[in-house]
């Protein structure tokens, strides 16, 4: 104990300075308190005739919150400045508190975003230090203003959380998760070819991109000629707003994220087209490295036992190794896909139901469904890669890889074609499976 | 004695790491992109090279200290010119690790910070902690080292799982002139073997080895920080140079999925005591070359001004700090450039002709020798008593050939 006094006593300074250290910044001024604080963990801009429309979702914390409890309140707050950057200083204007953007994990644009170059547009993210470069670039079918409200109607956790449920379904091959950085280096990169993927919030039943784009375009009018808003919807328990007890402030909740949504395709930050075709949008996903595990479906599967069957199987344990050789002169970017756990799921074997179908050990079986297996992951990637490739978009950067790893080889044939490289450059997948069943 | 050697060596690497992975690879990036990796393995391989003469100076000076050898082999106006030169280099490198830490709380932890204000408060700290002698700052330093060893690599972990590799390459079509010119231009960021030279005459011998731990450590330290930068680019590719510091940004994309947020940010937080040590220890050795050069008894007082000075060129040349940087760089890099490769060399010159005088004074004090045992031998003979004949003999001994033991216990 007297040890412990004399330490006290001798390092009173060393106290003083690192309480200092440790609660100054919080203390000296008043935004930094938590209830003048605004988490803004979305935002939403959409192009408009003097510049840009910028929608923020935004947690608040509720009164109670501060003092112990759990309420939050969330907001959609519009404002339209000149340039994205005084959008948003008009919204923390608007509010009254500190819009912290650290937080902020998504940002969706709107389809009238993509008429003029997306990737000078979205300047403002990759500058300011306060935004995460890591956070996750969205396009909307319509209006991106509507489509970031509709969050409202999903579970909170699934609203304010947008980019964790999408990283979860890009792993289980079921998005498409483009942080901003890689949107924008990408378009500045060798091939200036990006991909980002779509978003679609509908209430169930209707997550058809066309019925909720003309819904959106009307909403559009209506809305711009009522100018700046704010639409305010409440939830949690403690809440100044909401009410108590409930998750729900009255409004169901049946919105939805579309299962496939569509995949938009730039050159040099500029839209050119979509992939909107199943197999095209799997082909996409499946070229990606983080999508490790996942459901797939094979159609019309005929040989040994099965007549026209749609197999189902689930994927495990999937890793890709890119390489790229050079074809009489041409590059050719090479997809190694391994996959080691097949699962079959379901088989719909149509007008030849067996009992055989349900052995595991059947050797012909397993064979028929690998290489079908192989065939349709082998065609999903070609059938996206040719469908950019028609429009000279490399989305799959054949250019930069050949760069990267066959830099004397590529440097002679780009000095031969230049920018239309892609015309002669070609895809190969080979896919192993390693155990099925 | 004032450090262990366990405590130089880890204060080393401190400083070493903490000047390499917080703001370089940014304004590295800004230069040469993807090749920056190059840079930091190279001016590294420097470092090392010239580390080995900084060993080999020890290994010649004895018990002596760098101040003590100018002195003896020039005079007392070398050893001061080349402490005043250590004290400019030492509190130009006080400022860096001090300006990273004005990044990551002003401009990157915290929306709206004062920092004027709260720069007072850290100013405060390096003083404190400077100010508790190189004793004091080697504990802190070995109380801290893993910390700052863990967090570090925790974080290269989690940015070396989501990087991106092959925007590091290729390697084929490097900019020469470019990549020179970066490595000449951020020199200062480099050279932090340098205060080994301070530490010399003030490390404790023991049976442990200092020579190959260092070197190996340091090798670790350079391969680790190129590595940092390699996995920073990949992440970030153009938009590296925007991404202020390295070890604030390069775990930001692997936790993304977690529902309890950044809990990276505990490892940067201890990686920073790393910075406030190391700005600390430059400042005291900044402060002990002027107390040097000066003649004073208190260091307190060139600590002081020190001090204040590193508070006002943090708060007005780092304003911004990214211009700030690179008007530093700008100015000193040949200064840098002269600290690191040819005062080394310098002094190694002095030390081997401080050991040649030793050698030949060595050689005096044996004639001498032999003639007073000759006397003692002679007085022997003529005396009864052995036991004083033996002391006188074993005084001369331990003069001529002194034995490795801390020199305060000899006198």
């Amino acid at each position: 104990m007297k040890k412990f006094k004399k330490f006290l006593k001798n390092k009173t300074w060393l106290l003083i300075l690192l309480a200092g250290l440790l609660f100054i910044p919080q203390s000296f001024n008043y935004q930094a308190k938590l209830n003048m604080r605004v988490l803004v963990s979305g935002l939403a801009i959409d192009k408009t005739d003097i510049g840009y429309e910028v929608t923020a979702q935004v947690i608040m914390p509720t009164p109670g919150s501060e003092g112990g409890g759990t309420g939050a309140r969330l907001d959609f707050i519009s404002e339209k400045g000149e340039s994205i950057g005084e959008g948003i200083q008009k919204i923390a204007y608007k509010i009254g508190k500190t819009a912290g953007l650290s937080h902020t994990s998504f940002v969706m644009v709107g389809e009238n975003m993509l008429e003029d170059n997306l990737a000078s547009a979205l300047d403002y993210f990759a500058r300011d230090a306060k935004v995460n470069p890591s956070i996750m670039l969205l396009v909307c079918s319509g209006k991106a203003k509507d489509m970031i409200k509709e969050t409202k109607n999903l579970e909170l956790s699934v609203g304010v959380g947008l980019q964790k449920v999408f990283i979860y379904k890009q792993s289980s091959l079921n998005a498409l998760v483009i942080p901003l950085e890689e949107f924008i280096n990408d378009s500045f990169g060798l091939g200036k070819s990006a991909m980002v993927g779509g978003i679609l919030i509908a209430p169930e039943g209707k997550e058809q991109l066309e019925e909720q784009g003309n819904s959106s375009n009307g909403k559009n009018i209506a809305g711009e000629s009522e100018g700046a808003s704010n639409d305010e919807f409440s939830i949690g328990a403690g809440g100044a707003s909401s009410e108590s007890g409930g998750q729900s402030s009255g409004k169901e909740k049946n919105a939805r994220i579309k299962f496939h949504n569509d995949i938009y395709y730039f050159k040099g930050g500029k839209y050119v087209n979509k992939l909107t075709k199943e197999k095209e949008i799997l082909g996409a996903y499946l070229s990606e490295k983080v999508s490790t595990s996942g459901d797939f479906k094979i159609n019309s599967v005929t040989g040994g036992i099965l007549q026209d069957a749609t197999i189902g199987v689930t994927f495990t344990n999937k890793t890709n190794k890119i390489d790229v050789k050079f074809k009489n002169g041409n590059p050719v970017l090479v997809y190694n896909i391994s996959i080691r756990d097949v699962q079959i799921v379901e088989i719909l074997n149509k007008d030849k139901p067996s009992i055989n179908i349900y052995n595991k050990q059947d050797k012909e079986l397993i064979d028929i469904v690998r290489s079908k297996l192989e065939e349709e992951i082998e065609l999903c990637i070609k059938s996206a890669f040719m469908k950019a490739k028609i429009d000279n978009v490399d989305i799959f950067n054949v250019g930069e890889r050949a760069y990267q790893l066959q830099y004397s080889r590529w440097k002679k044939y780009y000095e031969k074609y230049g920018e239309n490289y892609l015309k002669n450059s070609d895809i190969e997948v080979n896919v192993s499976i390693r155990n099925i069943n | 004695m004032a450090l262990t050697k366990r405590q130089s060596l880890f204060l080393l690497l401190i400083c070493f790491l903490v000047i390499k992975v917080q703001r370089l690879p940014s304004l590295i990036a800004t230069n040469v992109g993807r090749h920056g990796w190059l840079v930091l393995l190279i001016l590294g391989g420097v470092d090392v090279l010239f580390l080995l003469l900084v060993l080999l100076f020890n290994k010649k000076a004895g018990d002596k200290t760098t101040y003590e050898v100018c002195e003896r082999v020039g005079s007392k106006w070398l050893a001061k010119i080349i402490y005043i030169l250590f004290a400019i280099y030492f509190i130009l490198k006080c400022i860096l690790p001090y300006e990273a830490v004005h990044d990551i709380f002003a401009n990157i932890l915290f929306d709206h910070l004062s920092w004027e204000l709260y720069s007072v408060i850290l100013a405060g700290t390096i003083l404190f902690v400077a100010s508790r002698r190189l004793r004091n700052i080697g504990r802190l330093g070995e109380l801290f080292f893993f910390f700052i060893a863990i967090s570090f690599i925790v974080l290269l972990v989690l940015g070396a799982v989501t990087t991106n590799y092959y925007r590091t390459l290729p390697i084929a079509d490097i900019n020469g002139s470019e990549f020179l010119d970066t490595c000449i231009h951020y020199n200062l960021w480099f050279g932090d073997f340098l205060i080994l030279y301070l530490f010399i005459g003030r490390v404790k011998q023991d049976d442990s080895k200092l020579g190959w731990p260092i070197i190996v450590g340091y090798l670790i330290c350079v391969i680790a920080s190129a590595f940092a930068y390699i996995v920073f680019y990949g992440l970030y590719e153009y938009l590296a140079s925007n991404q202020n510091s390295l070890i604030s940004s390069i775990s930001q994309f692997s936790l993304l999925g977690l529902d309890i947020g950044r809990i990276d940010w505990f490892f940067v937080l201890f990686f920073q005591i790393g910075t406030v040590i190391s700005s600390a220890l430059y400042l005291f050795l900044s402060g002990d070359c002027f107390k040097k050069v000066f003649g004073l008894k208190k260091i307190w007082v060139p600590l002081i001004i020190l001090a204040i000075g590193v508070y006002l060129a943090d708060i007005f040349i780092f304003k911004s700090v990214q211009a700030g940087a690179s008007i530093v760089a700008n100015i000193t890099k040949y200064f840098a450039l002269f600290m690191i490769i040819i005062l080394p060399m310098i002094l190694f010159v002095i030390v081997c002709i401080y050991n040649k005088k030793q050698q030949s004074k060595r050689s005096l004090l044996c004639e001498d020798f032999k003639k007073i045992s000759f006397l003692v031998k002679r007085k022997k003979v003529n005396s009864s008593d052995n036991l004083v004949e033996y002391q006188i003999d074993s005084t001369l001994i331990k003069k001529i050939n002194p034995p490795k033991t801390n020199k305060r216990r000899l006198k």
